[in-house]
């Protein structure tokens, strides 16, 4: 997919391109910038800075977007570094768009207990004078330890049958769209650069049951917290379904149930559906859920093909790799989980694509998986927390 | 035919549907190049609420694209009148044959014939048959939408379990190994006892709750339910291994992986080891697929015990997606269901992959399993037709049998509990299930 074919959601569309190793070329910014005699203004957004729970890529991801507006600056350019932290160099005084972007982080973390300024996560420089103290910075902060909050939400009870209809009831009537994330799924291009391939659109499972049933830990109980995901499911569908929400959308990938692709919800989705985006919206199911109906399963993908969605088999880890048969369930792209006894699958349908999706907490598994990645000719990575 | 068919005889006293269809038919004839489209829905064995909405959705948005106009028929099937395409487009009619045989893939053995296309024009004949016959249908039932139970249902279960009698909760069914006898020829087949699983039977459940929905119908609460019974279950078979007299079969039982991970599961096997006892446990397909890793670790913590482990609920359509011999389990069970009789060739395809040896068919119901297993070297059997089989050869021999029947001594070897198996005066031979055969 091109990404110049289909704009991201928000305006930054430069940066949503980026190289695989960062890290190499802002030392070489700085380097030229010496050399050269010119200046540049840098920002860095540490990830080590945030509270390590508050640290995953979506977090990063909201707090990166509140300060896309630099982007907008002379010679902005963004870096990518290995453990999720970014950086952002301009020319000149960026003004009023820098005063905004921090507005807008502080705004974000206003509530987070343990982070007293929006300037204790993004760091400013003076290139090339500061330069070495930025790489100092980016090497050696030590990571935060994990939130007060969080920490209570660990010793969480687990969701039982009576607190799981309570959230169901109460799911029927939120909003949930501040429970609404995207997380990037990236392709790998000539050069080995970064594209966006889509993005993954979910509700936080997590945030949203902080907020309505706090003290509960949604996924202590598998059994429980599929049958959670059905509603879970609805409430997506119904939040992109409302008229205009998928207009100028870009191509993304949904992680359904099976169940849910031949509910009346998805009907009510599927006619909401640009005609640009079809063929390019992408339906993640897991195997077991799969095989609970594997009947069912036919149904939806005789009718996921009809609509011109792409299917695809998610969380296949290496033991599953082993069991299962893709070319029966043929789908359009099977999602690999990297771990060091991940494999590619023997037989795959004619067309199938396989996609690495692996952890993004280290930048050595990030490096290894991309590795394992470029060794089986994968393209398609889904780095997550 | 003549030129105005179907003419108003043909559907009179029909449902509205079926006038409506004819009135359009008579008015297609009139402008041309018209087409019927039929999605013979009320031929499905087992009709389900998702493929109605679903093929309804696509053929009204065929109808919308191409000005036709879509008729339900009283059976169930869906008539869509619209003009004949020159190829390509959304209502092509080999698009939409292609798209309705995948759909129906999996729910009919020829998914090609749930559809029918006749051109109004020249298929006169075909389209007056077709409604003659839909005249003579049976109204398709009303098909309750799959709505999942309320999960608090599953508390109302375990709140019953925790004060009911277990025994009077729970079945149990044996099964078999059919090998050939010292003569060759199908009669001198000799038959074994191989095992004795022990199940919680959900229907008497669900029926002394009287709850509206059914928590066995969602897969996910059922899963969560039977994880609760668990060491009902536990507590059952430690109190069946005190009760039961000597030859009796194995005991097998459902376990989920959570317990099998527990420190009761640990208590309860080392009891088992004490008594000399190797109950077998057995563990969904899809409890394996779900978390294959905890799988692994479980089957290990089994096996190292010397209980056999077992991989359960294997549909025909399950085996062709995953081969369960690859999760290491030491013997598989795959459903049998009739389709089987003339099993296509992705089945058998799949098939292969199992060990015969290894494999038992259950939920065999019919004599047509038996043939289906041994035509293709299965041996070991488990189902309603393998109870029948044994209490019959139970009567022969029990010579406390003359006030019995065969249905009181196949309701007598499949309870637990005390209340039923009290009538039987034989009770070693109920918990043997079979005579000891010379």
């Amino acid at each position: 997919m091109n990404a110049s074919e289909f704009p991201p959601a928000f305006p930054a569309a430069r940066a949503e391109t980026a190289d695989l190793a960062q890290l190499p070329d802002l030392t070489q910014l700085i380097d030229e910038c010496s050399r050269a005699g010119a200046s540049r203004n840098a920002l860095l957004l540490s990830a080590r800075r945030m509270p390590a729970d508050l640290a995953r890529p979506h977090h990063l991801r909201l707090a990166f977007e509140a300060l896309l507006p630099l982007t907008m600056a002379d010679r902005a350019r963004v870096f990518y570094l290995p453990d999720g932290s970014r950086v952002l160099t301009w020319r000149g005084d960026a003004g009023p768009l820098l005063t905004h972007a921090l507005a807008t982080l502080a705004h974000l973390v206003a509530d987070e207990p343990g982070i007293a300024e929006a300037k204790e996560l993004a760091q400013l420089y003076s290139l090339p004078c500061d330069g070495a103290q930025m790489l100092a910075d980016i090497h050696g902060t030590p990571p935060r330890p994990i939130s007060l909050r969080r920490q209570n939400g660990k010793n969480a009870e687990k969701l039982d049958p009576t607190s799981l209809q309570s959230l169901e009831q109460a799911l029927a009537q939120v909003n949930v769209s501040r429970f609404a994330r995207h997380r990037r799924v990236w392709r790998v291009v000539q050069g080995g650069r970064l594209e966006t391939a889509w993005d993954k659109r979910f509700l936080s499972v997590t945030d949203l049951t902080e907020s309505l049933l706090p003290g509960r830990d949604p996924t202590a109980d598998p059994w429980l917290f599929r049958r959670l995901t059905r509603t879970l499911d609805r409430r997506l569908l119904s939040l992109l379904g409302a008229p205009d929400e998928l207009r100028a959308a870009g191509p993304f990938s949904l992680d359904l149930n099976v169940g849910t692709l031949l509910a009346p919800e998805f009907l009510r989705f599927d006619a909401a559906v640009p005609p640009h985006l079809r063929g390019k919206l992408v339906i993640d199911l897991l195997p077991a859920d799969i095989l609970a109906d594997p009947a069912g399963f036919v149904f939806a993908r005789g009718f996921a093909r009809a609509r011109r969605y792409r299917l695809m088999i998610r969380e296949v880890s290496p033991a599953l790799c082993a069991a299962l048969d893709f070319v029966a369930l043929d789908p359009d792209l099977v999602e690999l989980e990297y771990s060091k006894a991940a494999a590619i699958p023997e037989c795959l349908p004619p067309g199938c694509e396989l996609m690495l999706a692996y952890s993004n907490h280290s930048g050595q598994i990030d490096q290894q998986a991309r590795a394992f990645a470029a060794g089986g000719g994968i393209k398609l990575l889904a780095p997550r927390d | 035919m003549n030129a105005t068919f179907p003419n108003r005889a043909t559907v009179a006293g029909a449902p509205t549907g079926e006038r409506l269809l004819a009135d359009a038919i008579r008015r297609a004839q009139r402008s041309g190049n018209q087409q019927l489209i039929a999605l013979h829905l009320g031929s499905l064995p087992l009709p389900r609420p998702h493929h109605r909405r679903i093929a309804r959705a696509l053929l009204q948005d065929a109808a919308s694209r191409r000005d036709g106009q879509l008729f339900p028929m009283r059976n169930g099937d869906l008539a869509l009148v619209t003009a004949i395409t020159d190829g390509g487009g959304e209502t092509d009619p080999v698009r939409l044959a292609t798209i309705f045989a995948e759909l129906f893939k999996a729910d009919r053995p020829d998914p090609a014939g749930i559809l029918s296309v006749w051109s109004i024009e020249h298929d006169q004949e075909r389209i007056f048959e077709y409604l003659q016959s839909l005249m003579g249908q049976e109204p398709a039932p009303t098909l309750d939408e799959e709505i999942a139970p309320p999960p608090h249902q599953v508390e109302d279960i375990a709140s019953l379990l925790a004060t009911a009698r277990i025994g009077d909760l729970t079945r149990r069914q044996t099964a078999i190994e059919i090998s050939p006898g010292p003569a060759s020829g199908a009669r001198a087949r000799t038959i074994r006892p191989l095992f004795r699983e022990v199940t919680f039977s959900l229907d008497v459940l669900e029926a002394r709750l009287a709850a509206a929905g059914r928590a066995s119908s969602d897969p996910y609460l059922f899963r969560h339910l039977a994880g609760r019974l668990d060491l009902r279950m536990i507590e059952q078979v430690a109190e069946d291994f005190s009760r039961e007299t000597s030859g009796a079969p194995r005991l097998h039982l459902n376990l989920t992986i959570e317990t099998l991970l527990s420190a009761e599961f640990d208590r309860f096997a080392d009891r088992c080891v004490a008594l000399g006892r190797k109950p077998g446990v057995e563990v969904p397909l899809i409890e394996a697929c779900r978390d294959p890793e905890q799988f692994a670790a479980a089957r290990t913590r089994v096996q190292s015990r010397g209980f056999p482990l077992v991989i359960d609920g294997i549909s025909p359509l399950a085996l062709q997606f995953a081969n369960p011999l690859a999760f290491g389990a030491d013997l598989v069970k795959l459903n049998w269901d009739s389709t089987l009789a003339h099993a296509q060739p992705e089945f058998l395809t799949a098939f292969k992959r199992l060990d015969p040896a290894r494999t038992v068919l259950q939920h065999a119901q019919t004599e047509d399993a038996i043939a289906f297993g041994l035509d293709h070297g299965i041996t070991r059997f488990q189902g309603r037709y393998i109870d029948t089989m044994l209490a019959a050869a139970r009567l022969q021999s029990c010579p406390s049998a003359a006030g019995c029947n065969l249905r009181q001594c196949t309701e007598r070897g499949s309870a637990v509990s005390p209340a039923t198996r009290r009538f039987c005066l034989n009770l070693p031979l109920l918990d043997r299930g079979l005579p000891e055969q010379r």
